[in-house]
Formats: C-alpha cells, sequence, structure tokens
C-alpha cells in the first residue's frame, strides 16, 4: 500500500485505493476524450472539402470549353471531360476530387504549370516562420500589457493601456503595416522595407509586428480579464496575509494561474495569423503563402487559390486541434472535472 | 412577459445612467451622420479633379490634403466612407438574421436539427474568416453585393453558436414549459418568448461585430477583391496610394485612421453596453 502511495498517488490523497481507482478512469476518460477529439476533426475535414469542392463548381467559366475553344464538336468535348473527370454525377465529381486530395494532389496552375503541392510546400515554411515570429510578439508584448494592466487595475496606466488596446484591436492590419514602413524604412532609415532573406532578422521585424500586434492586443485584453478573475480569488488574499510581495504574488501566484484561459486563444490567435499574412506578405513581399494566393487571384488562376485555401482550413483545423489536446494536459481542473 | 420587460427597462435605466455609454453612442450617430450627409457635408466634389493642386499635404484649404489628381481627401474619405459604414451595417445585420435563426432553432429544437445544424456552425468555424471571405469573393463577379455576401458567409457562425447557448439555456426556464402546456407552437416560442430574451446579447454581439466587418471590408478592398475602384471605399483608397507613401504619407494615413477610429468606436461601444447589459459576459 505504502508503494503505492508513493509512486501513484499525490501525497495529500487519503485512500489510495480511491486514488489508484480514480487514476484508471482518468486515464480512460482521457484516452477516450482524444479519441473523441480526433475523430470529430474527421467531419470537419470533409466538411471542409465539400465547401472547396462547392467553390471549385461555382468558379465562372466552363473548363471544358475554354480548353476545347468554341466551336468544338460534342464528342471531343466530351472525351476532354472525361479526362478532366468532368462527367458522371456530382457526387462521383466529389468523391474524384477527394480521391486526389488524399494523393495530395491539389491540381496544376494556369499560369506557370507546375503542382500546387510542390509550390505549397515551398511557400508554406515562409508563412510558418512568420507566423512563428508573429506568435513571440503577440505573446510577448500581449502578456506585458496583461499583466501589467491587470496589477494596476483602475489606475491611470491601466486606462491608457486600455485605450491603445482597444486602438490595437481596432487598426487594419495592412495600414498598420504601411505606417511602420513609414516610419522605420523611410524615416528612420532602420530597417529594410520589404523583401526577405533567410537568417537575416531585420527582414522578420517588420512583418512579425505587423502580424502580432494585433493579436497582442486580443491577448492583453483576455489576459487582464483573466488575471483580474485570478486575483480576486480567496488564495490571492490569503498569500497577502502571509506578507507575500505583490510582484510576487502577481508573478508567481497568479500568473501561471492566469495563462490557461491563454493557452486557447493562441489557437484562435492562429487564424488571425492566417488571415493577416495574405495582407503582411503583400505588403513587405514576403515569398509566402498569402501572397502566393493573391497573386494568383489577379491571374485567376483558380486551382492555386483554391489550394492555398484548402491548406490553411486544415492547418487551422490541425492547430485547433493540438491546443485542445495541449490545454487538456496543462490544466487540472479540466482534466479532474471529467472524471467519472 | 413582466420579467421580460422589467429586464428591458432595467438595461435601458443602465445604459441611460452610463455617461460613457450615451457618449460613444453619439459619436456613432456622428460617424454615421457625416457618411450619410456626405454630399451637404463634404468640403469639395470627391471626383472633381484639380491639376492646380496635386499632391498637397494637409492645408487649411484642404485638411486632409489631396491626392495624385488633385481631389480633396476629405471630400473623398466622407464619401467612401458611407460605402464601408453600409456594407459593415447591410452584413452585421444579414449574418445576425442568419445566426440567430440557426442558433435559435438548433438550440431550441435539439435532437437532429440540432446535430446537423452545430456541424455547420462548426464547420464555418472551422475556416479562418478572412480566408472564407477571399475564398467566397474569389468565385462571385467582384462588387459591393459580393463582398456584403463574402462577409456574412465568413461572419454567421459566431452569431449563432452564440444564440445556440443562449436558447439552450432560456429553453430550460418554467414559463417556456409553461407556453408549451399552452400550446404555443415552436416558432410563436422561438419569436415571442426566445428572442426577445436574446436583444442585449443582439446590441452587444451587433455593435463589436460591424467594427470587424468594417475591418474585413477594408482588407478585401485593400486586396482587390472587395470594393472595386470608381467606387470609393477605405480599403481600396489605401491600396491605390500605397505607392506614394514615402513623397505624400497624408493620403495612406488618413483613410486609416478613418478605419481605426470608425472601428475603434464600434468596439467601446460594444464593450460598454456590454458591461451594461451582462458584466459576465466580459471577455
Amino acid at each position: 500500500m505504502n508503494s503505492v502511495r508513493g509512486t501513484n498517488a499525490e501525497p495529500e490523497e487519503f485512500n489510495p485505493y480511491k486514488s489508484f481507482i480514480s487514476i484508471g478512469c482518468f486515464l480512460k476518460s482521457m484516452n477516450l476524450y482524444y479519441v473523441q477529439r480526433i475523430t470529430m476533426v474527421i467531419p470537419t475535414l470533409v466538411g471542409i472539402t465539400m465547401v472547396t469542392f462547392i467553390l471549385l463548381k461555382m468558379l465562372p467559366g466552363d473548363p471544358v470549353q475554354s480548353l476545347a475553344g468554341e466551336r468544338t464538336d460534342p464528342a471531343a468535348m466530351e472525351v476532354i471531360a472525361r479526362e478532366l473527370g468532368d462527367t458522371g454525377s456530382v457526387i462521383d465529381q466529389y468523391l474524384g476530387y477527394v480521391k486526389l486530395l488524399m494523393q495530395g494532389e491539389l491540381g496544376r496552375s494556369y499560369y506557370t504549370n507546375t503542382k500546387v503541392s510542390d509550390e505549397l510546400l515551398e511557400k508554406l515554411p515562409n508563412t510558418l516562420c512568420l507566423a512563428g515570429a508573429a506568435l513571440l510578439v503577440s505573446v510577448v508584448v500581449g502578456l506585458l500589457f496583461g499583466v501589467l494592466m491587470a496589477a494596476y487595475r483602475g489606475s491611470f496606466i491601466d486606462r491608457c493601456c486600455l485605450i491603445v488596446v482597444t486602438g490595437g484591436i481596432s487598426i487594419p492590419v495592412f495600414w498598420l503595416g504601411l505606417l511602420l514602413v513609414y516610419i522605420f524604412c523611410f524615416w528612420l532609415k532602420l530597417l529594410p522595407p520589404a523583401g526577405m532573406e533567410k537568417g537575416n532578422l531585420a527582414y522578420y521585424i517588420l512583418p512579425a509586428s505587423t502580424l502580432g500586434l494585433n493579436a497582442a492586443a486580443a491577448l492583453a485584453r483576455i489576459t487582464r480579464a483573466s488575471m483580474i478573475d485570478i486575483l480576486s480569488q480567496p488564495y490571492i488574499l490569503t498569500a497577502r496575509a502571509k506578507g507575500i510581495s505583490r510582484l510576487a504574488i502577481v508573478l508567481h501566484h497568479a500568473f501561471r494561474n492566469a495563462l490557461l484561459p491563454v493557452v486557447t486563444i493562441i489557437g484562435l490567435d492562429f487564424g488571425s495569423f492566417l488571415n493577416g499574412s495574405f495582407l503582411t506578405e503583400t505588403i513587405f513581399g514576403w515569398d509566402g503563402m498569402g501572397r502566393y494566393a493573391i497573386e494568383a487571384i489577379f491571374r485567376r488562376d483558380y486551382p492555386v487559390v483554391l489550394g492555398c485555401v484548402l491548406t490553411g482550413a486544415i492547418l487551422f483545423v490541425g492547430v485547433n486541434l493540438m491546443v485542445d489536446l495541449i490545454y487538456r494536459l496543462c490544466d487540472p481542473k479540466i482534466r479532474y472535472a471529467h472524471t467519472p | 412577459m413582466g420579467t421580460l420587460d422589467s429586464g428591458k427597462i432595467r438595461t435601458l435605466k443602465k445604459i441611460k445612467g452610463n455617461r460613457w455609454c450615451i457618449m460613444l453612442l453619439c459619436v456613432c450617430c456622428a460617424v454615421f451622420c457625416c457618411a450619410a450627409a456626405a454630399p451637404v457635408l463634404a468640403p469639395y466634389n470627391p471626383t472633381a479633379v484639380d491639376l492646380d493642386s496635386v499632391k498637397q499635404p494637409p492645408s487649411s484649404r484642404h485638411l486632409f490634403g489631396t491626392d495624385t489628381l488633385g481631389r480633396d481627401m476629405l471630400s473623398r474619405v466622407m464619401y467612401a466612407g458611407r460605402v464601408s459604414l453600409c456594407i459593415g451595417l447591410i452584413a452585421t445585420v444579414l449574418s445576425l438574421c442568419i445566426g440567430l435563426a440557426a442558433g435559435l432553432v438548433a438550440g431550441y429544437c435539439g435532437g437532429v436539427v440540432d446535430a446537423i445544424l452545430t456541424m455547420c456552425i462548426d464547420l464555418f468555424l472551422s475556416f479562418p474568416s478572412l480566408l472564407l471571405a477571399i475564398a467566397v469573393s474569389v468565385v462571385l463577379p467582384p462588387g459591393i453585393a459580393a463582398t456584403v455576401c463574402a462577409l456574412c458567409i465568413a461572419g454567421w457562425a459566431p452569431f449563432a453558436r452564440l444564440f445556440r447557448g443562449m436558447a439552450l439555456s432560456i429553453k430550460e426556464h418554467t414559463y417556456i414549459d409553461a407556453a408549451r402546456a399552452v400550446g404555443c407552437s415552436p416558432h410563436r416560442i422561438i419569436l415571442v418568448h426566445l428572442l426577445p430574451q436574446c436583444l442585449p446579447l443582439i446590441m452587444v454581439a451587433g455593435s463589436l461585430k460591424i467594427g470587424s466587418f468594417i475591418l474585413a471590408e477594408a482588407a478585401l478592398s485593400f486586396l482587390g477583391i472587395g470594393v472595386q475602384p470608381p467606387t470609393p471605399a477605405w480599403g481600396s483608397m489605401i491600396s491605390l496610394y500605397r505607392g506614394f507613401l514615402p513623397a505624400a504619407p497624408w493620403m495612406v494615413i488618413f483613410p486609416g485612421l478613418a478605419i481605426a477610429g470608425t472601428v475603434m468606436v464600434f468596439n467601446m461601444l460594444g464593450d460598454v453596453l456590454r458591461d451594461a447589459v451582462d458584466p459576465r459576459l466580459r471577455v
């Protein structure tokens, strides 16, 4: 019994059997939860492919006609349609589409005739690098502002920061980017206005700040609310009564607990980074997925556009799944709340 | 109905008592009036070309300066505001209607209907919103209608989720049981008993959403797939004058300020309303 207590149970757990059983149940419920959460992704993915398929079908222009020309005899049109997989019922066409997607086939660009999947594999890492840098900016700036505002709640600092943060949420990403370019490139002449160079951090600063500051403002609001919630808990009062300094309470007692709701926001942030990457990459000439898609829109290069949309949506779903799973691992309250 | 009326009156009183809220409401009205009365208020014709005063910096004659063809920027920003605000407002109303219908029906009916609708909501929530709006506006012929449509398709799902939750919690009240017991039809319960309870939430969510729709519209127009050039819009103006940033920054700064200011006012109004209506909703 002692060994059970020593290895598996938490020290305050009185009945070792109970803890053992609860750990078993907990593991079971955890696995169930994971299985459930992961299988829930499948209908979403199917739905996403359906939406892109519908968009594909709604595209202006008939691909068969545009390939065959105006006056072609119906037999030749038939052959081309079969080659394109454009025959049969809509359901057959959809299944064919999904089958191609499963093989990683996103079609070929009308413009360059290269495979969309190959091009995306080349551009996606750049976008992800930028998103990572933006995440760093948003987490550092957002948490700093959030904790500062909560610590000085109701004071002059809090009010000023609140106005700055509300402004930060309301500023259009592309305008912020242009302003930063104007200030740091044309006025102060400190940073390069556009382009990218592997490993050169100077090229990352402006795009990452542009992309990250919006998200930082949102994060700061959530952190503030979460911190204020935690700081009004009785255990904080206890800590105060014990004579612990305010700084230590804020940083050590409150901050770690306040971080939990913030984790989920990072998943949503990733969505806003994907949204923002279209704008930021266009402004800064960043060779990523966003700019690839926008350039394709102007060339009416639809396979590329839909390939990017599909990839973006799948990435978003994947990141949200990971965040959910990690959140569950991090937060003991959720873990135990679901234990039967 | 008694509790419902008193609830509404309480909300109204709270809003009336809040000086911030009244001020922000006034500013919102002013923004709308400015845009609506642009033909009267604008100092110049927004399309009048004046080649003698090209790229003038802000001065007393032209408060916001002039653009590359000598057109007055203030007038252009005001006229563009009409389009941008209109799109924001229409898109918000439409997506609120869709979201309310889907959310309340899903929440009240439950069962298979709820499962299907929830699946749809989750599906639309799983797209990053601007990405979906871009995809839709690529497919539709560009213009104002397409932009509104794209924004609605990308923006109704959060509303639906919100109101589904609301319907689920209201459904448990005994007065809904009573209504059902006296033989109210489901659509009467949804329209007469559920919908009015959602009104405060509609105000809050709507005013927060207008801001984000104006931002999204500006982004689409900036990328060139929203409102098309002869029609002025804040986003497309910034994109048009982007190339002159080093020499004439005011042409980019003022439309952007207009967007940021408008969105900020709506966001603050939403926050204040939320605090007045229900402090528990605070993010």
